[in-house]
């Protein structure tokens, strides 16, 4: 369970890697509803977050072919879905206004009517998949009517987020590998060549370019004056906002297992296999941890409980006692 | 006679009623921070 369970409402949204995505009743984990995407064609896993509107939720599929579904938030029942060939959509769906967001595994950015799916634009990176290897691709950032597109060809894209054209672009020289991040009016990337960079993001020009150990991985999460990253499978780091040094970091035993770092009252939150383990913000002091019988992977907040998802399946909700 | 059995009674049940007491019990959130668990399969 990769994807990230979801406080709707009353309810948990809970989207596995065996095609089934189930809304439980928050606090009981009771089935409300549920949906297998492999009625749909050769598709069977959830990777990204899901967007949540009043009446919607709005997730992308992955697999041989994928798609974005839009399902009704009380019922389960599938309102529109998107069609993607080229393996179906990792990325976190994002909205603004009418408008909703996602890139395919093809690297293509798609922007779709919120009402019905019915496609308003799309762009596509540079990037060929000459290899068929699998490559993560960048959840964008949205900023003042514009969207920041961060390509599998190391190239970051400003577009204007009604039309899609083109506004600027930045060559970084190699794939981004994490999310963009947008704080006031800078921009936040990290490459496969071990950089996190910092752009303008009226220009795209480079304002500061932070070298890494390793290389920056999923979602960057911005922590008050801080960007937070996992660095390779081990490190996950806290640095400030001006790339200039890292405030701290800590180590997994072997390797941080959650899909990305989770911030929930203060603390920052990640799986460190079966352990889940929260760091003070602000200095990264460790303040608690719990051992699950399963490996941790996405984690849900509300504000009393957390929804430790795990690699094999079973979800937990847990009240912490630190 | 029905008094002292009365009280006979009482004392006998007593530990009964405790035991069952401390089973039904609510759980205390502190001690149980595991509140529901549900198998997604994947």
């Amino acid at each position: 369970m990769f994807s990230t369970p979801t406080v709707v409402g009353d309810l948990l949204v809970v989207s596995s890697c065996n095609g089934m995505i189930r809304a439980l009743d928050k606090k009981t984990g009771q089935l409300k509803w549920d949906y297998d995407i492999r009625k749909d064609g050769e598709q069977s896993q959830f990777h990204g977050d899901p967007l949540v509107t009043d009446e919607l939720v709005i997730i992308g599929t992955d697999g041989k072919i994928g798609h974005v579904y839009a399902f009704d938030r009380s019922t389960g029942a599938v309102r529109w879905k998107y069609r993607v060939n080229d393996w179906g959509v990792v990325s976190d769906v994002l909205r603004l206004k009418n408008s909703v967001y996602a890139v395919t595994l093809g690297d293509e950015l798609v922007c779709l009517n919120l009402a019905d799916g019915k496609v308003k634009w799309t762009f596509r990176s540079s990037y060929s998949n000459q290899t068929q290897n699998f490559h993560w691709t960048s959840t964008p950032a949205l900023l003042n009517d514009h969207i920041y597109f961060g390509g599998l060809d190391g190239i970051v894209y400003a577009l204007d987020a009604t039309s899609g054209k083109q506004i600027w672009k930045r060559d970084l020289g190699a794939r981004v590998t994490t999310s963009v991040a947008a704080y006031e009016h800078d921009l936040y990337v990290g490459t496969s060549k071990r950089h996190i960079y910092r752009l303008n993001s009226g220009s795209g020009d480079v304002l500061s370019d932070f070298v890494t150990d390793s290389e920056p991985r999923w979602s960057l999460i911005l922590v008050d004056d801080s960007l937070v990253v996992f660095l390779g499978d081990e490190v996950l780091a806290s640095i400030d906002l001006s790339l200039k040094k890292v405030r701290w970091f800590a180590e997994a035993s072997r390797e941080w297992t959650s899909a990305r770092p989770y911030l929930w009252h203060g603390a920052v939150l990640a799986g460190n296999r079966r352990e889940l383990v929260a760091f003070r913000s602000s200095d990264g002091a460790r303040q608690w941890s719990h051992q699950f019988p399963e490996t941790v992977r996405g984690i849900g907040t509300s504000p009393d409980v957390l929804y430790v998802g795990t690699l094999k399946g079973p979800i937990f909700a847990y009240s912490p006692n630190p | 006679m029905k008094v002292r059995n009365l009280v006979l009674a009482v004392v006998l049940l007593s530990p009964g009623l405790i035991a069952a007491q401390k089973l039904d019990a609510p759980a205390n959130p502190h001690e149980e921070p595991v509140l529901w668990e549900f198998d997604t399969g994947g």
